[in-house]
């Protein structure tokens, strides 16, 4: 049988398959529904579920969960001006005043229909790109390895932190933490501290479920203020008009390909893709002073950028074995425990793995369309919902989670000392994505940079272009933001950011 | 997610405002970090001696590397730059209510490490959380932590065979 039958078999033949991409949909869209539970929350959550499965059924409830948060965090941002999850806050630029002025119904329905424009354009960029990215990766040696796994670090840590000596840190300490167990090469012990138990290193399930799960409840818990905003109940009428669908053709397509181009670089996700998109489709209206007002063409750019970066981080992910963003760094390590090593030769081995991963992404992406246009009204309702009720019932299912891999309370003790690690880091700044990067990137960086080494010296970077061009990139992506901030400082009106 | 809109279409600034000390502090816990692990990392035993890059080589770099993000993140702090904090403010609430969240996972752990299922330790769990946050009635007391119970047993204990 050729891959491409037997990859869409894995998902349309299987009914445990169907099943779980059922699940994630449904908890995708309560996840986007609900501020304050992440995507990257929600997937770390659903592994301590899908280990235990095959890969395609694990894959598919954990794709399905990305792809239905994008639609589901729509319906605060428009209704309650509060973003489901980061990648919807340029929602709200647009989707709010829409909703304000009468037209809920409307801008719920062009959300939709954005988010499946920008994943459906990004899926086709990803099944024509991922294949020649691998098959040049595939010549990567360890010295340009090593170079791409610097700069894949690097430019996480310039994009998720304000402060880049902070997102250093926590880049470090994700790096420093992968170190713990026995040495790689010799087996030797490091920071094991004499113990049987910590030879094996820290549990990454733990670690995610912790820094991504405990530290959001906590930190929610510490910090909620009660608000009295409702949500619009007016909602108007639901369908675009054929004018209305002309005049959002244009910036639809040149943000989706803007998000597109955002989502292959490493970590840069929906909300930064969101801004941008939002802020080119200004640029290019006839009616940029509508934007911020209830513009149609806002809400489009901003909707449509966001959701195409998946593909792109996808692109990424599978066929660099970089990931593109916190969730696909969570996919990658649930791929490992499934015995499978996402990277250039991923292409190679499982070609039908990728067939699958693309099958379920478009699939869910139609379901979660349908599903969005046809229950948004009821589905609205759930926003009465108060925080304080899925606080506790998200503990109870991270401590079970992660008790559920290893049957250990030891590891439900480091994903509990993770979480309040995190908590600490969130509120002094430093985020967790790099963390989290530096500890799945850190072995494949030794490793690759003691494979470089025994070839030639440090020098050798020097007599390979692909390595230098990598290296320095890093190092721009270091120097960037802290060139710029100087630079807005002194031109402090240049400085108001995207949206003025 | 800092600012919240309030009825009346006003914003209510809750973000927690900067803190230089803590800056400091931080920096400083950072720096001792650093220093801890690059002991740590010249002191890991290796068998073989084979010279080049080994064992230590690795957790020194990135020790030299926490030192110089803690070096700068000093420097930040002393100099007054990058200060702002992008959270919330935490409530006085708030502390309780997390002490007693963390309070309560501890106790968990301790007694299902005793031998107490998990299935009679998480309805209760859900029960104190949901009175330490302020919730009331049949539906989050007994409603709610039923549910959930239900659904552990059903998923976990029966499904995937994990012993709860």
């Amino acid at each position: 049988m050729n891959p491409i039958q037997q990859g869409i078999d894995a998902l349309v033949l299987d009914p445990t398959a169907l099943l779980c991409m059922a699940i994630g949909l449904g908890l995708g869209l309560l996840v986007g529904l609900f501020p304050g539970i992440t995507i990257s929350m929600a997937v770390a959550l659903a592994t301590g579920f899908t280990l235990t499965l095959e890969p395609a059924q694990g894959l598919a409830m954990l794709l399905s969960i990305y792809v239905a948060a994008q639609y589901g965090d729509r319906i605060p941002s428009i209704l309650v001006n509060t973003p489901g999850t980061p990648a919807a806050v340029a929602t709200t630029l647009d989707g709010y005043p829409m909703a304000k002025n009468g037209q809920g119904g409307l801008a719920l329905s062009i959300s939709a229909i954005a988010t499946t424009v920008g994943i459906l354009m990004s899926m086709v960029v990803f099944m024509t790109l991922a294949q020649p990215i691998a098959s040049l990766a595939l010549k990567f040696g360890p010295f340009e390895m090593f170079a791409l796994v610097c700069f894949g670090l690097t430019i996480i840590i310039s994009i998720a932190s304000r402060s880049v000596a902070k997102g250093l840190l926590g880049g470090m300490i994700g790096l420093g933490l992968a170190t713990v167990g026995l040495d790689p090469i010799t087996a030797d012990p490091r920071f094991t501290f004499g113990s049987q138990e910590m030879t094996g290193g820290f549990d990454f399930i733990a670690l995610i479920i912790g820094l991504f799960g405990i530290t959001e409840v906590l930190d929610q818990v510490l910090t909620y203020h009660a608000s009295r905003v409702r949500p619009i109940s007016s909602l108007g009428r639901w369908w675009p008009n054929r004018h209305e669908m002309k005049r959002v053709a244009k910036p639809m397509a040149l943000s989706g390909l803007l998000g597109i181009g955002i989502g292959i670089v490493p970590a840069a996700g929906g909300d930064i893709a969101g801004l941008i998109g939002w802020n080119r489709a200004k640029a290019i209206s006839k009616h940029p002073e509508e934007f911020g007002k209830g513009s149609i063409e806002g809400l489009v750019g901003a909707d449509t950028a966001s959701s195409s970066t998946l593909g792109g981080a996808l692109t990424t992910t599978l066929s660099l074995g970089i990931p593109g963003d916190s969730v696909m760094a969570i996919m990658i390590e649930s791929m490992v425990i499934w015995g499978i090593q996402p990277g250039p030769s991923l292409f190679e081995r499982r070609p039908d793995l990728v067939v699958t991963i693309a099958t379920i992404m478009i699939v869910a992406t139609l379901i979660s369309t349908v599903v969005s246009l046809a229950r948004t009204r009821a589905m609205t309702k759930l926003l009465d919902l108060r925080p304080q009720f899925i606080w506790g019932v998200i503990l109870v299912f991270c401590v079970v989670g992660v008790y559920a891999t290893t049957n250990n309370v030891m590891t439900v003790v480091q994903m509990v000392l993770f979480g309040l690690l995190g908590l600490g880091f969130r509120r002094l700044g430093v985020p967790a994505g790099p963390v989290v990067l530096g500890f799945i990137l850190g072995p494949l960086a030794e490793a690759n940079l003691r494979r470089a080494l025994l070839i030639d010296d440090l020098g050798g970077f020097l007599t390979r272009p692909i390595a230098i061009v990598l290296i320095l990139l890093a190092i721009a992506s270091l120097v960037w933001p802290v060139v710029r901030d100087a630079r807005n400082k002194r031109r402090p009106v240049a400085a108001e950011g995207l949206v003025e | 997610m800092g600012v919240p809109e309030v009825a009346g279409g006003g914003v209510a600034d809750t973000g927690a405002s900067p803190s230089r000390p803590l800056e400091i502090a931080f920096a400083v816990l950072a720096l001792t970090l650093g220093l801890a692990m690059l002991v740590g990392a010249r002191t890991i035993g290796v068998r073989n001696e084979t010279g080049g890059m080994d064992p230590r080589t690795w957790p020194t770099v990135i020790a030299v590397g926490i030192l110089a993000s803690a070096g700068w993140m000093a420097f930040n702090a002393v100099t007054g730059r990058r200060s702002e904090r992008d959270v919330d403010s935490a409530t006085r609430s708030g502390w309780v209510q997390m002490a007693v969240t963390v309070a309560m996972i501890a106790a968990v752990l301790v007694l299902w490490q005793v031998g107490l299922s998990f299935l009679v330790l998480a309805p209760l769990f859900i029960i104190v959380c949901n009175l330490a946050y302020g919730l009331r009635g049949l539906v989050p007391l007994v409603v709610f932590p039923a549910t959930i119970t239900l659904l552990l047993f059903l998923v976990f204990q029966l499904l995937l065979k994990v012993p709860l």
